[in-house]
Order: C-alpha cells, then structure tokens, then sequence
C-alpha cells in the first residue's frame, strides 16, 4: 500500500529524513520508534503533505484504487481523500469552529470525493454518537470548539474519533500516547484496534513500548538520524525498552 | 489670540439653523495630536458640509419591511426622525414607558449624561445642540420577559448631505429585565454625518441585553456614543457589529456603579473595501466585587482599516474586581491596516486584571489540520474566517439576534 523509496526530507533548511526505505502493506501494523530528533514526526508530516516540510529526493508511493501514486505531488486534502490519515501529536485547536460542522465538512468532502452521498446532519450525529461511544466521549463534545479547552488527553482521543468517523486506510498515529494515563491509553488502543482491518495498514509512532502492549504491531522499526537503522518483530520493542538506543546506535 | 481649528468648515451648514453655535465654534477640532485621534482622521470630516435635518419628505423604500424582526416590537426612525406609521405601537407591552419627540427629551435628560466625559466635548455639545427627536423607553420594576424592543434607524442618504444627532434613553427598573437592540441601515451610498447618543441606567439587579447593528453607507462619517450605568448586582451584555463607513468611531462608556454589577462589553468590526471602524470602549469600576469582560474582534481585508483602544478603570474602592479585555484581529489582505491599544488603569490592590491584543493573519497550523481531514483549503478558509467571527457572535446571548447579526456579519 505504501512505498517509501530512499526517501530525504527537509524542513526550515535542515535535512532530517537522509534515505529513509520503508514499505507498508495493507493489513500491516508498522511501529516506528526512535530517539527525539530521529525524524519520526518528520515523516508523519511528510506523509500527510505539511507545507513546511519539503521532499529533497525519493518517492512515496501508495496505492489507491488500484493504482500508484507519488503522494508528495497530492495536496493534503486530496492524500485524506484518497484515505491517508494523520492523528496528530500535537492537535491543533480551532476556535469558533464546532466539531459537528467540522466532522460533517470532513465526512461529507471524502463522501463526495467518492462519488457517495453526503450525510445528512441528523443521521451524521447519530452515526457519530455512536463513534464517540465507542472512545467513552461524552456527546457535549459536539457542540464545543475544535480541541479548544479539551485536555491533553480529550485531544488524542478526538483524533482517534477523527479515524472513526473518516475510517482511513492508511492511519499515521504520530505519538497518540503522549500524555495518555492508562485508563485513557486503553480507551484510545481500544478505538483503534476496532478499525484495524485486512484492508487498512497503520503505521504507529512512540516513543515507549508500553502503547505497544496495547497495539499489537506486525513489525517494529528503530529510526535512527533519519532512516531505519533495525526492523523486526514485535520483541524488537521490547528489547529496545529494555536497553535503549545507545546499542543500535554504534 | 485665537486658534483657527481645522476642519470646522463643518459648521458652515448649520449657521441657518437657528441654534448659536458660537460656543461650539470655540471648542477645539480633534486632530492626530489628540491621544483619542490617533487612528483617526477627522480632517475630513470637518470639510464636508452638511446640514441638521429638520424633516423628512420622500418615499420609503418597501425593503425597510426587510429589517422588521418577527417576535420583536419594530420602531422606525428615518434620518433620526420617528415614524409613527410604520412603527409597531401597539404591540408594546402596556407596562413599558415609550416616549418619542420632545416629550422623550424631558426624560433624556438624565444622571448618565456625566458619563460623557471622558468623550470629545464638540460631538457631545453636536448632539445636545441639534437633536431633533429622542425616545424613552422605560421598563418598570420588576417586568422581564417582554418581546425584544428593535429601533431601525433608516439613513437616507438621497436626501442629501444631511447631519443626524439622534438620542436615545433606556431605563430599566429594578429587577427588570429587557432586550434592546438598534439597527441602523443605510440603503445607498450616500453622504451624511451620524451622531447618535444612546444613554441607559440599568438599576439594582435588573438586566439588559444592548445590541447595536451599524451598517453604514461607505461614504458615511458616524461618530456615537453609548453610555451605561450601572447599579448594585445589576447586568449588561453589550454587543456592537459595525461594517465600517468612511469614518466610524463608537464610544463605549460603563461605569460599574453599585457592588456586584457586572459588564459584557463585545464587538464586531467585519470591514471591506476602504472602510474604516474605530471602537473606543472605558469601562469604570468604581464598586467593589465589579466584573467586566471585553471581546472586540475585528476582520479586515483590502484597505481597511481598524481601530481599537479599550480602557478599564478601576477606582480605589472598587476592590475584588474582575476584568478581563481582549482585542483579536484577523487580516486577510497585505494593504488593510489595525491600530489597537489596550490600556488599564488600577487604583486598588487586590484586583483581577487581564488585557491583550493580538493581529494575526489564518493560522497556517489550523488551515493545515483542517486540510488533513479531506476539507479543500478554501472552504478551510472560510471554516477559519467563519469561526474566528462566531467566536465573539456566540456573546449574543438572544439566539434570534445573534442569527441576523450573523447574516449581516457575513464575510
């Protein structure tokens, strides 16, 4: 489903991503873990098209409907519509704008890529309310502005929400569990592992093994200076929560 | 020796009035050089030449039927004088007082006055000298409830170059409660001088929600003033949309009278094309336990031009007071203009309070979230724009109201 070949990045002058190699399949789960600085955001960022990070070389294809497209050459609206989906680390707080009108706009603008009809607004909250059910989110969230006075926690879990609703198929998850306490990190692991199909491939970013125990991935990769220094199984996390870095490193 | 004040061209239309302005001619033109004129050009102003109005003749357009509010009890001035025919007098409420024409001044003429002075003294002294008619509304101890009270105030400009000093006085009883709201509409692009004066005293635990809509021709000078007072426990909720005009300055002025008294003083400027919209408020607490908050939003874009200096008083006595200002400005063209000035004066010791500003254009981050979501970056625009406005109209407590203030807000 995803392709990323030799793959070097930049943002604000500085190259971060320096030939990064990683490729994804549909009914994969791939974790990616590495120190800070190592270029996991980056390649969150570059996947979903942010216009401050810039592509200095390489590809990344991904395959939708059947065929291959190099998605840095799609604007980020259109990678959403062709079901790319970034939850982001740090989500972003939009005043003045409700969550309704936002999740309906989102909804309706990949139904209508689609060619499928859009929803109405009343069969939209019921088939929303039943999302948030499922992430234990009370329905007032609804009426309140876009992550505006939600807590650290109430964001990553609106992200997740944002997943639901939009049902991508491929899902970037960029540090989810930041500044999760457990009870929340199970909701939130819950919630996703509800939407992970044969058809679908998400690609997780940590920092700790810990969200792992929670999301079982397929392989576990170690960025290291922007590209990928170790792959492997699920043990691999494990065996980096136990001795660091510092020993893939040298 | 005596100064020759620029700009005072603007009394050559009012010599055949009848009324001595000599005293008037005395008084000083605001220039830049005034603290209160920075921002704002008033040389134009003092060119033009205008003359008081002094009846109405002509037909109305049907379209003033469109600025009717269903539910509400519709008033209609045109060029500052009141319409009797047009108005709804028999729907308001038996136990209101409504007063218009000159029975209303002996009624206007009130302890809120005072208030005025913090204001330039030549655009009070304007109004006092050539108000031509008033109204008084009273709402009487106890009574709440009571259907929204709306003023249109229609603003010929076809007329021809006319200068309009209309007043209006709000009285609400203790324990009362009232909405009030005032819009003013111009259906052409003509040239007049607006100065309007609108005075209220909400007494001991009543309230009242206030609400002016100014949509002003773009070749319009406005120059108005709002004045509250404000008793024990009593409450305000203000709100002020203006579209801009040539020149528009609104004066704002509270005073937080009685302990427990509490403020919302909010505003819109939604400007386009060359207009411009300058919104002084002052808000004076000069009781204990007075709250106050302040949200004045503006949206600009071409050459526009937006002006906003927030003032908080807080007197010596006035202790435990809560204050809270705010002035956000989005702008969306590279040649549009913003001044604002947040300033606060405290004389007590143990008070809460909070002011700032800021000028920004749409937030990168918030359009690049947005687009994460399979929403096209224009329509993320007008999501972002759309919200930053619903933001301040969500203070509209009246949801009726705050749905054709959305409309006429509409950017």
């Amino acid at each position: 489903m995803l392709n990323i070949k030799d793959l070097y990045a930049s943002v604000e002058g500085s190259q971060i991503l320096k030939g990064l190699n990683l490729s994804v399949k549909a009914g994969e789960v791939h974790a990616i873990m590495g120190p800070n600085g190592s270029g996991k955001s980056t390649l969150s960022k570059i996947i979903a098209g942010h216009p401050q990070y810039t592509v200095d070389s390489g590809t990344v294809e991904y395959e939708a409907a059947g065929r291959v497209v190099n998605l840095c050459e799609l604007e980020p609206e259109a990678r959403a519509k062709e079901g790319v989906f970034l939850a982001f680390q740090y989500p972003v707080e939009i005043p003045g704008v409700p969550m309704s009108l936002f999740l309906r706009s989102a909804y309706n603008a990949v139904c209508r890529h689609h060619g499928v009809e859009e929803m109405d607004p009343l069969d939209f909250d019921q088939f929303l309310h039943e999302k948030m059910k499922v992430l234990e989110m009370d329905d007032k969230y609804i009426d309140r502005a876009v992550n505006v006075d939600f807590s650290g926690g109430e964001k990553k879990r609106n992200e997740i929400l944002q997943m639901a609703v939009l049902n991508p198929r491929l899902a970037v998850l960029d540090e989810t569990d930041s500044g999760l306490d457990i009870d929340s990190m199970k909701i939130v692991a819950g919630g996703v592992n509800k939407l992970r199909t044969k058809k679908n491939a998400m690609i997780v970013i940590t920092h700790y093994q810990r969200l792992l125990n929670y999301i079982q991935p397929d392989v576990v990769h170690v960025l290291h200076a922007g590209r990928i220094i170790k792959s492997g199984g699920k043990e691999l996390a494990l065996e980096v929560e136990g001795k660091g870095y510092d020993w893939l490193i040298k | 020796m005596k100064t020759v004040f620029r700009g005072t061209q603007l009394y050559d239309g009012f010599k055949d009035s009848g009324v001595d302005i000599s005293a008037l001619a005395d008084m000083p033109w605001p220039t830049f050089k005034s603290e209160e004129w920075k921002y704002t050009n008033l040389t134009g102003l003092g060119e033009q030449y205008f003359t008081p109005v002094s009846r109405f003749e002509g037909a109305l357009p049907d379209r003033v039927k469109d600025l009717f509010m269903p539910g509400a009890v519709n008033f209609v001035f045109v060029n500052g004088l009141f319409l009797e025919h047009l108005s709804e007098t028999g729907k308001i409420d038996p136990r209101w007082q409504v007063k218009t024409g000159l029975d209303a001044m002996g009624f206007a003429k009130s302890s809120v006055s005072d208030l005025a002075k913090n204001e330039t003294p030549v655009f009070r002294a304007l109004n006092e000298a050539f108000v031509k008619d008033a109204i008084f509304i009273g709402v009487p101890q106890g009574v709440k409830g009571c259907a929204p009270f709306h003023i249109i105030h229609l603003l010929d400009g076809a007329v021809g170059r006319q200068a309009i000093f209309p007043r209006t006085f709000l009285k609400i009883g203790r324990g009362a409660g009232a909405i009030f709201w005032e819009t003013v509409a111009s259906f052409d692009e003509g040239e007049y001088f607006h100065c309007p004066v609108v005075e209220g005293l909400i007494e001991e635990d009543a309230s009242l929600e206030y609400i002016q809509a100014q949509g002003h021709s773009a070749q319009a000078f406005h120059i108005g003033s709002v004045r509250i007072r404000q008793e024990r426990n009593s409450r305000l909720d203000s709100f002020v949309l203006t579209t801009g005009a040539r020149i528009f300055r609104n004066n704002v002025n509270v005073v937080l009278e009685g302990e427990g008294a509490e403020a919302r003083v909010n505003g819109l400027h939604a400007l386009k094309g060359d207009r411009h919209a300058d919104s002084h408020t002052c808000v004076d607490h000069a009781a204990p336990n007075t709250r106050s908050d302040q949200l004045y939003k503006c949206i600009l874009q071409d050459k526009a031009h937006s002006v906003f200096n927030g003032k908080i008083f807080v007197r010596r006595e006035a202790q435990l007071t809560n204050s809270y200002q705010l002035n956000k400005n989005l702008i969306l063209s590279r040649e549009c203009r913003v001044d604002t000035k947040p300033q606060l004066e405290i004389n007590a010791d143990d008070v809460k309070c909070t002011h700032g500003a800021t000028i920004g254009q749409l937030n990168d981050e918030e359009l690049f979230y947005l687009q994460t979501r399979g929403i096209s970056k224009q329509e993320a625009r007008q999501m972002l724009v759309r919200g930053f406005v619903d933001d301040v109209l969500n203070k509209i407590v009246n949801p009726d109201l705050r749905a054709v203030i959305g409309k006429m807000a509409a950017f």
